[in-house]
């Protein structure tokens, strides 16, 4: 048990970096503002977790313009889609092992 | 089950439902279906009134050639009405589909033009391009016989291509639709009649499966 709880990470205790990391590993690319829908966030909490995500290097920032606009998307890191994979399975092992 | 196993359940199933959410556009309504295989309904009886008016070509579902060589009158004709029908129809049927899911998203206070609701737009314009290219030049040469088997296996097509990015339910519509497609071409007496069942009957069915199970939820709230 003590092994599991080892392998969940950190950085993925908070309720909107899990549905971050859970959009952009589906999704090649996801603006700012389909995230804040989606996660139900408002702009200064969406944008600090996006920081810290930023800061692992588990995501990718691409800042662009729609007209005069700012677009920013975001993508997932091959180290992000790993460090989140993992989460995932220690989350598993944790249901599993305790039935 | 203790408390963590039990927190970390729920974040599990958070991650599916987002990773779901974010993929697909889910807000098509049922709705839509039903409008489409209506208007599909009107247009097919508007096309057996003008047959039944024209029973002398009914019997001749190819190309309708004059002794010299030209098409007769009967088929330019006919290539001009089908050409207005299937744009009049397939205009009204797309502008009552995003109009029913425009008022889904607005009830249930979601954003429409989503990026799974682009990916979802264009993985349905191209299969439909092609087709439009296709039925033109069918209806242009008064190869009558073939539009309707086109028609229903290239939208039949389209549907199983759009499935991953919508309800995965419109995968089994678009199967229905590419087989009803391959009968009518082997019976093309029958494919006024085929059609109306294809995008007719077939939207009905499954628009109201979709109601059902999908919008009835939203139209609680």
């Amino acid at each position: 048990m003590r092994k599991e709880l080892d392998q969940l990470n950190k950085i993925f205790d908070s309720r909107i970096r899990i549905g971050i990391m859970s959009a952009l590993i589906v999704n090649e690319e996801v603006n700012f503002n389909e995230l804040k829908a989606l996660l139900d966030a408002t702009d200064g909490n969406l944008a600090s977790h996006l920081k810290t995500l930023e800061e692992h290097e588990f995501i990718r920032v691409e800042k662009g313009f729609i007209g005069r606009k700012t677009n920013t998307m975001y993508s997932i890191t091959a180290e992000g889609e790993k460090a989140f994979r993992s989460h995932i399975n220690a989350l598993e092992k944790i249901i599993k092992n305790l039935q | 089950m203790n408390e963590r196993q039990q927190e970390s359940l729920e974040v599990l199933t958070e991650i599916r439902s987002i990773m779901h959410k974010s993929s697909r556009f889910l807000s098509l309504s049922g709705w839509s279906g039903i409008w489409a295989g209506i208007t599909a309904l009107v247009a097919s009886g508007v096309a057996y009134g003008w047959l039944t008016d024209q029973s002398a070509f009914v019997t001749n579902a190819g190309v309708d050639v004059m002794p010299n060589g030209q098409f007769s009158e009967a088929a330019a004709m006919w290539s001009e009405r089908l050409l207005i029908l299937a744009v009049v129809t397939f205009v009204v049927a797309l502008l009552g589909a995003l109009f029913f899911t425009w008022r889904k998203n607005k009830k249930a206070g979601e954003a429409t033009f989503t990026g799974a609701a682009r990916k979802l737009a264009v993985s349905m314009m191209i299969p439909m391009g092609a087709a439009a290219c296709f039925i033109l030049f069918f209806i242009l040469n008064h190869h009558f016989a073939y539009i309707v088997p086109a028609s229903l296996v290239f939208y039949g097509l389209t549907l199983i291509n759009s499935s991953k990015y919508t309800f995965s339910d419109i995968r089994y519509l678009g199967l229905s639709e590419v087989i009803i497609g391959c009968i009518a071409l082997f019976i093309p007496d029958m494919g006024l009649y085929l059609w109306a069942l294809g995008f007719g009957i077939m939207h009905i069915v499954y628009g109201t499966i979709m109601w059902f199970k999908y919008d009835r939820k939203v139209n609680r709230l």
